[in-house]
């Protein structure tokens, strides 16, 4: 079975504390640029420290839309703040996401990387099977940048 | 001038990976990237961008970025937008929009430290040259600073004029569905290829053409109307080599000859026999000049 591997970047005009904060808030489950598709809730412990949780609900017809859900927890493994947060995540998924921010233009923009490398496990593994995982995951990340797009700008 | 068969293979030293990347561009198109890479990739070479032309896709680079990076070479290539995988965005396709793409995937993929040599084809030269003559793109410091070379493939600076009745044939359903016929596809294709080329060269150019949506088709032949980016040319002080196919019948050799010449640091190969999809008819010989360029900038 193949695994998902795929990166996704964008370049935000906003300084990399800006995004790296938005990053933390959106796996805290205090924002919500990442819906339709996925939706976050910490752990006693926060993703923003090392082995800190995040359980993250995928709705792939969008929440609150009729259909399965596929969840998968991740444990940071790696913080740099400002720079690199990794995770590894069991559930539905086995695997890494890790997020990569470079500040750009003078430190003024940010690219932000996201990795993902992942194995289906249980009836997602058939899923995998039957339709492309891979260009479903980058088309709701994509879909969530560009609302982390809109949030920025729109943030005071 | 040396024949293709004088041409050396490069040497296959490194085992291949291929990663899959999408970025975003400004105005919110998704652009689809594929990075060939030696297993030890080594950074202090250039990242080398392989851009396509009109009605094709990432995929007709897959031999040339194949055999670079198997000589160990890190290379890019990306669907254009409203291509294959790549999605539209607000902006209507123009050459300026087409150079701002291209700054987008070298500002995803590298640091601004890392030098670029950027190979275009036909409407992807165009591009190319676009973000290579502008002072402003890849900011802070302009894309002079990074261009490490140029390969500018079946390309032109000026003179592309597609009439008025090509660009509307180009969005016609009823060419859509002819050219999904295969051999009726090949002969509407067949001014697009030297007269040699190989049945599989000819086919893999039909599916290209075929599988464009027809309103990007359209959109891209439109935008190189009254195109003049020779004024910009001399801006260009990276080395560069231009390659054309004497059969090419899409941009006439002239044109390529006079870029070349107006180019500060050009030279020109002029490969007899073969039309104007060189990354297809002959992906051997532009691998070969893309790894002579990089290493004569080492």
């Amino acid at each position: 079975m193949h695994a998902i591997h795929h990166t996704d970047h964008t370049i935000l005009p906003h300084p990399t504390p800006t995004v790296w904060n938005a990053i933390l808030n959106e796996l805290n489950g205090k924002t919500t640029w990442w819906h339709p598709h996925n939706t976050h809730q910490p752990g006693p412990t926060g993703p923003h420290t090392t082995n800190g949780t995040t359980t993250t609900t995928i709705h792939p017809a969008g929440i609150g839309k009729p259909g399965p859900k596929l969840h998968f927890t991740s444990t940071t493994t790696h913080i740099t703040p400002h720079h690199t947060l990794t995770q590894t995540h069991t559930g539905h998924f086995h695997g890494t996401t890790t997020y990569t921010l470079t500040p750009t233009h003078n430190n003024t923009h940010t690219l932000l990387t996201i990795t993902f490398t992942t194995t289906p496990h249980h009836w997602p593994k058939l899923l995998h099977k039957l339709t492309n995982l891979t260009t479903k995951h980058t088309t709701a990340t994509q879909h969530a940048l560009t609302n982390l797009h809109h949030h920025l700008h729109h943030q005071p | 001038m040396r024949t293709i068969a004088e041409i050396p293979v490069l040497p296959a030293e490194h085992a291949v990976t291929t990663t899959d990347h999408t970025t975003t561009t400004d105005d919110h198109a998704r652009l689809a990237i594929t990075v060939h890479q030696p297993e030890t990739p080594d950074p202090t070479r250039p990242l080398v961008v392989l851009v396509h032309g009109w009605a094709a896709s990432r995929t007709v680079w897959h031999a040339t970025a194949h055999q670079l990076a198997a000589a160990g070479h890190t290379i890019a290539t990306y669907d254009q937008r409203g291509h294959a995988s790549s999605t539209v965005g607000r902006e209507p396709i123009s050459i300026a929009r087409l150079a701002r793409d291209l700054d987008t995937v070298v500002g995803t993929l590298t640091t601004a430290e890392r030098p670029v040599v950027v190979v275009g084809h036909s409407g992807g030269g165009y591009a190319a040259l676009a973000w290579a003559a502008d002072p402003d793109v890849g900011r802070p410091g302009g894309a002079g600073k990074r261009l490490a070379g140029l390969v500018l493939v079946s390309t032109a600076s000026h003179g592309q004029d597609t009439p008025a009745n090509e660009v509307k044939m180009m969005g016609s359903p009823l060419f859509s569905r002819a050219l999904r016929t295969p051999w009726l596809g090949r002969k509407l294709l067949g001014q697009t290829h030297g007269p040699r080329a190989s049945l599989e060269a000819r086919e893999a150019n039909r599916r290209l053409f075929a599988s464009t949506r027809p309103q990007t088709r359209s959109a891209c032949f439109a935008s190189s109307q009254g195109m003049d980016q020779r004024s910009g040319l001399g801006r260009i002080a990276a080395p560069a080599v231009v390659i054309t196919g004497t059969e090419d019948k899409v941009v006439k050799p002239s044109f390529s000859q006079e870029l070349a010449a107006a180019l500060p640091q050009a030279t020109l190969h002029e490969v007899p026999g073969i039309g104007h999809m060189v990354p297809l008819e002959i992906p051997r010989q532009v691998a070969h000049q893309v790894h002579q360029l990089v290493l004569a900038g080492r």
